[in-house]
């Protein structure tokens, strides 16, 4: 592991620093899915690997809090590996794999499939902030946009793909309107995550680092993934199962197993496919995969 | 005219640091009707129109607005809020190059919808077919309804500027050179469409050009500007066949030639 | 089994080790040394501090070293440490006239008061490999010869002599000390007065604003000018030198002239409140240069326009293209148009720090199983559904291309 020099501050930031943060994040929570500004530092991990995330559980966390980190949804590839060990080194805290146990969970990309709840903090790693950045990537233009609820360019975008793939090809960091207020992004969660945000109890923060951006979705607030009114929003299933758990309702993970491109579905949540693998043990596992198309 | 004007400016004045592009500019503008603003390049045509349309406040004067329901605002008095509302839904302005009003990689269809979708539209089906509905009305077969504007022809784009005005039954039009870049059969067709879709919908419009048999085929009355100010205005007819100012003589003569 | 796939804990203390042995190389060479690193390959460290936004030489060499000669990972690793700092307070302006000059050079003048210093520069050497150089046993700097050239200075026409006295200016303060090693820029009045004094040349003034501190805020665009000469001077190098390049060859030409380069060492002085006056806190070294560029008359009498690039350290390839590219970007106050990219101020601000750049171009790298995963089941089913007309990956999150 890397060696850490003595001296550094609890949680890494200064407390300067986290005050900062904290700022920022009390007035992202007042205006749920509007972008605050806010003066992010260079951390001890490059930018778009998540330092935004990292600024937001370091200036939240304390010694009783328990930890978990995901990417991809599973606890243990490197980048969450890496990030756990750093919080915990500075930090302090206990970490756990067990989504119901934490009381922060930083992510990457997916929210657990296990429901979260009342006093749960979600911790997103965010690299665009901003849904209006492919169709307009000017910063000035896009923060009047938001200021004016101008988001009839984001329909031109769906339009274009129902006129040319005959539905809404955004299959992950699938833009949802905040509080019917603002536009927002939920960083690249498949789509198939997004209803999970609607009324959750769970409070939600978004920490773009490199793009100096945090907002929020508060406790039970309203999330709406866009969509047309004859094109409904469609969060979508894999049509599998998991080839370890047999559920057939996560978002799974496809395994190339041979050189022949035989695969296998396994759950993205690997915490959820563990802990559901303990409760069937000895029991008739679901049958996995080849059962529909 | 017993009617309210749909447009006044009063007194404009604006410069670009040192040089003064308008100097003391007024106009009144009536429902219905297309005023013309004929000048060399330079005289502040387009600055005219850019503070018309509430996008360059002017360093003196105001520009009032008629609204649908019958208020008359100042137009730089009120929020920018109210007045980018106003001008998706109720105002319409073609750029004199129809590629900077245009969303070049969205089809011909999509940008259509665009302007619906600013207004509110949120149904894929209806803006579809408002959007086919108005390809038909500038002409443009509906086979190139999901084609980019990239793929169409200068005097198509020009019309599917238009279409994509128009959309939103706009009350007033900004036209900036409409058929600047456009050779001479393709105007023809051009200014036809425009004239036809203004009786249809009761359009007013103010027509910017330095052309002056486009401003005598479109408009009832005209302008005729020089170094930021109005140096003539009055009936189209009057003013061309009859210059009372020797700039506007010579622009006739210049211009119009021996037509 | 196939928790395989993604890595974990041992993974990575496996790469630190292997990163730690790869660093040392072999144990019969003996290890490189941060004084080493920092007097030998001392342009490496000043571009490391000018970019790492930290002067601090020793911390610098060893980010050098620890990068294994990597600059921009080593920028990073000196930002990273400088976000752990707290902020003190702001220093005094810098007055690099009252700097010593080690080069001073002025492109518009042969002769001007005070004269050229060449100094240590490549400019006139040719770039012939040197094998007497890599022969560390045999090569010792011949002595005497460049205590004799400091001594002297490379003559130039039109520079003073070694130790003659020189006119004061009114208002001027702060004599040479003892063991300077060379003449004070004080004594080289800035080049771009004498066009000031005939009018020629674009005034500047101080606004009386506080300057704003891009490190501890974030701030909207368009910045004012000193963010901007803040966010160009922790830019990259070479992102900057491309840009400046791009203006040369038309892409938002500005016609620059180099009035005036320098290198020195200036006093950082601090305002402790306690003491009531400033107080020498530090010394470092610093390059300015100052273009002139071409004139503008709309509204008023033609004057030359300018361009200006302070960087930390000795690095004046930077404060050259720096300040080609400071006065790129003010193409919309003298309503030039913007035409090429390095006019383009979001674009050129928002793109130029190479440790954000770095990270981001980088994070593509990590797992996207769940984006690619997403993807793929889209396509299938898009392909399940024919009549789509559909191409390329969906243009959001990690893709491109604006409407």
């Amino acid at each position: 592991m890397a060696r850490y020099r003595t001296g550094l501050n609890y949680a890494y930031l200064s407390e300067d620093a986290k005050r900062v943060v904290r700022r920022a994040l009390l007035k992202a929570v007042a205006i749920p899915g509007f972008q605050v500004p806010f003066s992010g530092r260079e951390m001890p991990m490059p930018y778009g690997w998540g330092t935004g995330g990292v600024q937001v559980t370091a200036s939240l966390i304390g010694p009783g809090d328990v930890l978990k980190v995901i990417d991809q949804g599973a606890d243990d590839t490197t980048n969450a590996v890496s990030i756990r060990d750093f919080l915990a080194k500075t930090a302090f805290c206990r970490v756990t794999e067990e989504t119901g146990e934490a009381t922060i969970i930083q992510t990457r990309h997916r929210i657990p499939e296990t429901p979260l709840k009342e006093g749960q903090i979600m911790v997103y790693q965010v690299p665009i902030p901003d849904p209006l950045r492919f169709l307009e990537p000017k910063l000035e233009e896009n923060r009047a946009l938001h200021a004016l609820r101008e988001y009839g360019i984001l329909y031109v975008k769906l339009y274009e793909d129902v006129t040319r793939h005959g539905e809404i090809a955004q299959s992950y960091d699938y833009p949802a309107m905040v509080n019917r207020r603002y536009a927002m992004s939920p960083s690249p969660i498949p789509r198939f995550d997004n209803p999970k945000l609607r009324l959750s109890p769970a409070l939600h923060l978004f920490g773009a680092g490199r793009e100096k951006r945090v907002y929020a979705v508060p406790p039970h607030c309203e999330v709406e993934s866009l969509a047309f009114s004859d094109y409904p929003f469609r969060a979508g299933e894999s049509g599998h199962r998991c080839e370890l758990c047999g559920d057939g309702e996560s978002f799974l993970d496809e395994m190339v197993v041979d050189d022949a491109g035989g695969r296998v579905f396994v759950c993205s949540d690997s915490a959820h496919c563990r802990r559901r693998r303990e409760s069937l043990q000895g029991a008739e596992l679901p049958r996995a995969e080849k059962e529909e198309k | 005219m017993t009617e309210e004007p749909l447009l006044e400016a009063k007194g404009l004045h604006f410069s670009y640091g040192s040089h003064k592009a308008l100097e003391g500019v007024s106009l009144e503008l009536y429902p219905g009707e297309i005023l013309g603003v004929v000048g060399e390049s330079g005289s502040g045509k387009s600055t005219l129109l850019n503070v018309l349309r509430g996008e360059a406040r002017p360093s003196a004067g105001e520009v009032y607005y008629r609204d649908k329901a019958g208020e008359r605002l100042n137009v730089f008095a009120i929020s920018e809020g109210r007045r980018r509302k106003l001008a998706r839904t109720e105002l319409g302005f073609a750029r004199q190059r129809p590629e900077e009003g245009l969303r070049m990689k969205v089809s011909g269809g999509g940008n259509i919808a665009e302007r619906l979708f600013a207004a509110g539209e949120r149904s894929y089906g209806v803006a579809r077919e408002k959007a086919k509905e108005w390809l038909g009305k500038v002409e443009i077969p509906l086979s190139r309804l999901d084609d980019p504007p990239t793929q169409y022809s200068g005097g198509m784009r020009e019309r599917l500027q238009l279409a994509r005005n128009l959309a939103t039954y706009p009350r007033l039009v900004l036209l900036d050179e409409p058929t600047g870049g456009l050779d001479a059969s393709v105007q023809a067709r051009v200014l036809d469409l425009i004239l036809s879709l203004a009786k249809e919908f009761g359009l007013a419009g103010v027509l910017v050009t330095h052309d002056l048999r486009v401003a005598r085929l479109l408009t009832e009355r005209i302008m005729v500007m020089k170094g930021g100010a109005v140096v003539e205005s009055g009936l189209t007819d009057r003013v061309l066949d009859d210059p009372r100012e020797s700039y506007t003589q010579l622009l006739v003569s210049s211009t119009l030639g021996d037509a | 089994m196939y928790v395989a796939v993604k890595g974990g804990e041992k993974a990575i203390k496996s790469a630190h080790a292997l990163l730690s042995e790869a660093r040392r190389g072999p144990l019969d060479i003996p290890e490189i040394s941060q004084g080493q690193i920092r007097h030998q390959l001392g342009l490496a460290v000043e571009r490391v501090m000018a970019e790492g936004s930290l002067y601090a030489p020793k911390l610098a060499a060893l980010a050098v070293k620890q990068a294994r000669g990597d600059l921009v990972e080593a920028i990073f690793l000196l930002r990273a440490t400088r976000g752990t700092f707290p902020t003190w307070g702001y220093s005094e302006p810098l007055d690099s006239s009252a700097a010593r000059a080690k080069r001073r050079i002025s492109g518009t003048w042969k002769d001007l008061p005070g004269g050229q210093i060449l100094g240590a520069t490549f400019d006139y050497s040719h770039r012939l490999l040197d094998f007497e150089l890599g022969d560390v046993a045999r090569h010792s700097r011949p002595l005497g010869e460049a205590e004799e050239a400091r001594g002297e200075g490379p003559r130039v026409p039109g520079e003073r002599e070694p130790g003659q006295a020189r006119e004061r200016e009114p208002g001027e303060t702060g004599a040479q000390e003892p063991g300077e090693t060379g003449p004070s820029l004080e004594a080289l009045p800035r080049a771009a007065r004498i066009l000031l004094g005939e009018g020629l040349l674009e005034t500047e003034s101080d606004d009386g604003e506080t300057p704003g501190d891009l490190t501890r805020r974030t701030y909207p665009f368009p910045y004012s000018r000193e963010l901007r000469l803040q966010s160009l001077a922790r830019a990259d190098e070479g992102f900057l030198l491309s840009l400046a390049y791009s203006t040369q060859r038309g892409f938002g030409s500005t016609h620059p002239f180099v009035a005036e380069l320098r290198i020195g060492t200036v006093k950082v002085e601090f305002w402790a409140p306690e003491l009531g006056f400033p107080v020498t806190v530090a010394e470092m070294e610093i390059t300015e240069c100052e273009t002139v560029n071409q004139f503008r008359g709309n509204g008023g009498r033609p004057r030359f326009t300018r361009g200006y690039g302070l960087v930390m350290g000795d690095n004046e390839r930077k404060a050259l293209a720096l300040a080609m590219v400071e006065r790129a970007l003010r193409a919309p106050e003298y309503e030039e148009g913007v035409k090429g990219p390095a006019q383009d101020e979001e674009f050129v601000l928002s793109h130029g720090d190479n440790v954000e750049a770095y990270g981001f171009v980088s994070h593509v790298k990590l797992p996207h199983y769940v984006d690619f995963q997403a993807e793929l089941s889209l396509l299938r089913s898009l392909r399940e559904n024919p009549g789509g007309t559909g191409d390329g990956f969906g243009e959001e999150g990690d893709g491109d291309g604006a409407l």
